[in-house]
């Protein structure tokens, strides 16, 4: 009995070194960049500083008081703001900081504006328009430019809230239609939120996290693998669904995921006509970039038409960069910071500041 | 498959260690040293199964010349001393004809090249993993064979002797007295003393290198791929702290090894005393790589030593300088370990100059410790350094003041307190001999250094980082 106390003494004791080591050592995988939030359901912890890892980068990312992603300059209240929306591609965690979008526009526009990323992971259109009412200082705005990655948003435009062992919670909106929804609000900081947040200012939370990600993707993929021998082997192969790379099989996408989308995009646009700022869209559909689909896009751009809301859709100028240049990490399907400069560019040309 | 990986770890060790006693324990003694033979082999062709004919040619071509030298009444022609020294040398020549062939070979052509101009083409031949271990083993068996003092005549033996996993692809270099009587049946027997000490001393050997070595490399190949761009000071933490990744990583290595060894009850030979305590190099060659030194001395050094008729102290010096060359160049065919040999044999031959009170002078015992680490660091930095430029580039950076300035490289505070808690474990008398030596071993520390290291080996599992190779695989 002693012996099996001290065994379970053993392995605590062998979790709290680890995690110190993880802390103090170059293989630091830092700390969750979130925390729980009574608004928006999860957002970035204040004043924090951590590291994001993976095989083809390791990067030190900073927020600011707010939680928005630090700038690489000093703030200027006497000069008005642009504000940037958008998910886990402009939040940029793996992104050097000089060089993520916004910090790239700032110096495009030769320092002019103050421009400020409130890029969040995991966030769609429906989260974004709840950090803007519930985050933004409208004081100083001029200008909303929202980064749309159209089948990504409609994905997250659903209502049926947040999945898997981690999930963070989520505010969710529920739209009858563009004018009228419901905020479903997260759910309350409750014992479990409570436990999270505290685990999750130790790198060991990180790492766990990691780990069961990728034991799910390793198991789940080697059952696929064998069962899709064993059945082919048998000749049951047609009973093995198989996902072909280079297939379109995300575009279903049915009124309820555009419905809430689209009404974010309206909402957004309205707040903004309230407080006299320009809002303009810029977004990529996977569906035309990969496939050359158009049916999403097309759905999007008549909307944005309609309601005079100006947009920049990338499709020409990625593809185009795309033939000379990896959009992407190696590793992670995120743009590098090649280009976050390309798209900062595009953005500066294209709208009037 | 290196040791520091979970399909070792938790498949083939499992499995090799309870196949093998359950042999055992049925008395199936030839069948269960037959086991080691072809789990060893496995071992060995995971890494690259079409070099698994190169050890099998190598095994079988040393035990038929071996066999030749050593039956005395089969064969007639043992006493006709001419054919036993044409089968020796046929012996020596097979082996260093491998060994030139698959190490030395594109180093001869790339300076034949250099030197007459030609543009003969280099072969790129992949580096055999182990065959500079496997080959010096063969070579003492057929030297020892040709000497009369091998008796062994069973191939099965012979094969685990040159095979045997935990030593197969870095060492330590063992030799077969020490390890052939260790295979007979009565040795055979499962002591869960020794069982449990060779857990404990591959705990060791696995956190030494996964937690330590491993944590100290990222520092190391930092600063060495920004080596023109380096302070004095870096300079200084680049050359330390890869000395220390290197003892960490070879000692770690050593340590599983004979931990694994423990685990079949064979003893191996240890290879590390606190190399870094020595206050001489020649002490320091008594304390690192000892089964390199114990080889090249008996195998080597003697022999230079004892051609001809007399010997002197100058010959002796001789000896001592040409075998450290040929030390050096063991190690790859590089310039880098040609000049390290070169450094290493210089800096023996003024020790045993100095022993023999030729300069009256003497040295405080910490001054002249100071100075050995010094010279240890500094000719790690040739060995550690990509070519010569870089490695002299670093030095003179050690030397010559180069202020700190947001242009150089520096290392991370962090890096400074791991040196300082490493040179605790680094200069400490006790190490793992001490274990070894007392046979104790800790239970709680084995699961807490055990655990540490599980979880640091998922962690280069799920970053796509399976785990760093251990450094003397490439020589």
């Amino acid at each position: 009995m002693k012996k099996i106390i001290m065994i379970i003494i053993l392995g605590v004791f062998s979790v709290i070194f680890y995690n110190i080591f993880l802390t103090f050592s170059p293989f630091s995988l830092g700390t969750s960049p979130v925390t729980y939030d009574p608004d928006i359901g999860m957002w970035h912890k204040k004043d924090h500083s951590g590291y994001i890892v993976k095989s083809c980068y390791r990067n030190k990312f900073s927020f600011d008081k707010q939680g928005r992603i630090k700038n690489a300059y000093e703030y200027n209240n006497k000069k008005n703001d642009v504000v940037l929306l958008g998910d886990s591609q402009l939040e940029a965690l793996m992104v050097e900081n000089s060089k993520i979008l916004h910090n790239v526009l700032y110096k495009e526009l030769n320092g002019n504006l103050n421009v400020l990323n409130y890029g969040l992971s995991g966030s769609g259109a429906t989260q974004q328009l709840e950090i803007l009412k519930n985050k933004v200082e409208f004081r100083n705005v001029t200008k909303v430019i929202h980064l749309i990655f159209l089948e990504n948003d409609l994905a997250d435009s659903a209502t049926n809230g947040p999945t898997g062992t981690f999930a963070r919670p989520k505010v969710q909106l529920n739209f009858t239609d563009y004018e009228n929804y419901d905020v479903i609000k997260p759910k309350n900081y409750d014992v479990y939120e409570n436990l999270r947040d505290f685990i999750s200012s130790f790198e060991i939370y990180v790492y766990l996290k990691k780990s069961v990600y990728f034991y799910k993707r390793f198991f789940s993929s080697s059952i696929n693998k064998i069962k899709s021998q064993l059945y082919s082997n048998l000749g049951w192969s047609s009973k093995v669904k198989v996902n072909v790379v280079g297939k379109n099989n995300s575009n279903d996408f049915g009124p309820h995921f555009w419905t809430n989308f689209l009404g974010s995009i309206y909402q957004i646009n309205k707040i903004s006509k309230a407080f006299s700022i320009d809002y303009n869209i810029v977004f990529v559909s996977d569906q035309e970039l990969l496939y050359g689909d158009l049916s999403n896009s097309r759905i999007f751009s008549e909307f944005l038409d309609e309601n005079n809301i100006e947009y920049l859709n990338l499709f020409k100028s990625l593809k185009n960069l795309g033939t000379d240049h990896y959009l992407d990490f190696t590793c992670d399907s995120h743009w590098n910071g090649h280009t976050h400069n390309h798209v900062a560019k595009a953005i500066f040309e294209k709208f009037n500041f | 498959m290196l040791f520091n990986s979970f399909e070792f770890i938790l498949v083939f060790l499992p499995i090799v260690l309870s196949v093998y006693w359950v042999l055992v324990h049925f008395k199936l003694f030839f069948i269960s040293r037959i086991w080691i033979v072809l789990s060893s082999l496995f071992f060995y062709g995971y890494w690259r199964i079409d070099y698994v004919y190169l050890i099998l040619i190598s095994v079988i071509t040393n035990y038929l010349i071996s066999h030749l030298l050593i039956n005395k009444k089969e064969y007639s022609y043992f006493n006709n001393r001419k054919l036993r020294k044409i089968f020796f040398l046929l012996g020596i020549f097979f082996n260093l004809s491998l060994l030139g062939y698959y190490k030395y070979f594109d180093f001869f052509i790339e300076n034949l090249n250099y030197l007459s101009g030609m543009q003969l083409t280099l072969h790129n031949i992949v580096l055999p993993l182990a065959i500079s271990f496997f080959t010096l083993q063969q070579i003492a068996f057929i030297v020892d064979s040709y000497e009369g003092i091998v008796k062994e005549k069973s191939f099965v033996n012979y094969a685990m002797f040159v095979t045997f996993f935990p030593q197969l692809i870095a060492g330590p270099i063992v030799h077969h007295k020490d390890m052939m009587p260790q295979f007979t049946s009565k040795s055979l027997e499962f002591i869960p003393k020794s069982f449990m000490l060779g857990v404990f001393i591959f705990s060791i050997g696995l956190f030494k290198k996964v937690i330590i070595a491993d944590t100290l490399s990222v520092w190391a190949d930092a600063s060495f791929e920004n080596a023109d761009l380096l302070s004095t000071v870096s300079a200084w933490a680049a050359s330390v702290t890869y000395s220390f990744q290197l003892y960490f990583d070879f000692s770690g290595y050593t340590d599983m090894a004979i931990g694994l060894g423990l685990l079949f009850n064979i003893r191996l030979p240890h290879n590390f005393n606190s190399p870094f305590i020595s206050t001489n190099i020649i002490e320091f060659w008594s304390r690192w790589h000892i089964t390199l030194t114990n080889f090249i001395t008996t195998y080597i050094y003697t022999p230079i030593l004892m051609a001809g008729n007399k010997v002197t102290f100058v010959k002796a010096m001789v000896a001592i300088f040409i075998t450290m060359q040929i030390a050096g160049i063991w190690h790859g065919a590089e310039w880098k370990y040609v000049v390290f040999g070169f450094l290493h044999g210089g800096a023996l031959v003024i020790c045993h100059v100095w022993k023999r009170n030729i300069y009256k002078f003497k040295f405080y015992k910490s001054l002249a410790w100071f100075f050995t680490f010094i010279f240890i660091i500094v000719t790690f930095t040739i060995f550690r350094g990509e070519d010569l430029d870089q490695s002299f580039s670093i030095i003179k950076k050690m030397f010559f003041y180069v202020p700190s300035s947001p242009d150089t490289h520096e290392v991370d505070l962090i890096n400074w307190i791991y040196l300082f808690f490493f040179s605790f474990i680094i200069f400490h008398k006790n190490n793992t001999l001490s274990f070894l030596k007392e046979e104790k071993f800790n239970l709680y520390l084995t699961i807490f250094l055990f655990l540490i290291c599980l979880f640091h080996l998922n962690y280069f599992q799920i970053s796509n980082n399976f785990g760093m190779s251990f450094i003397y695989f490439n020589f």
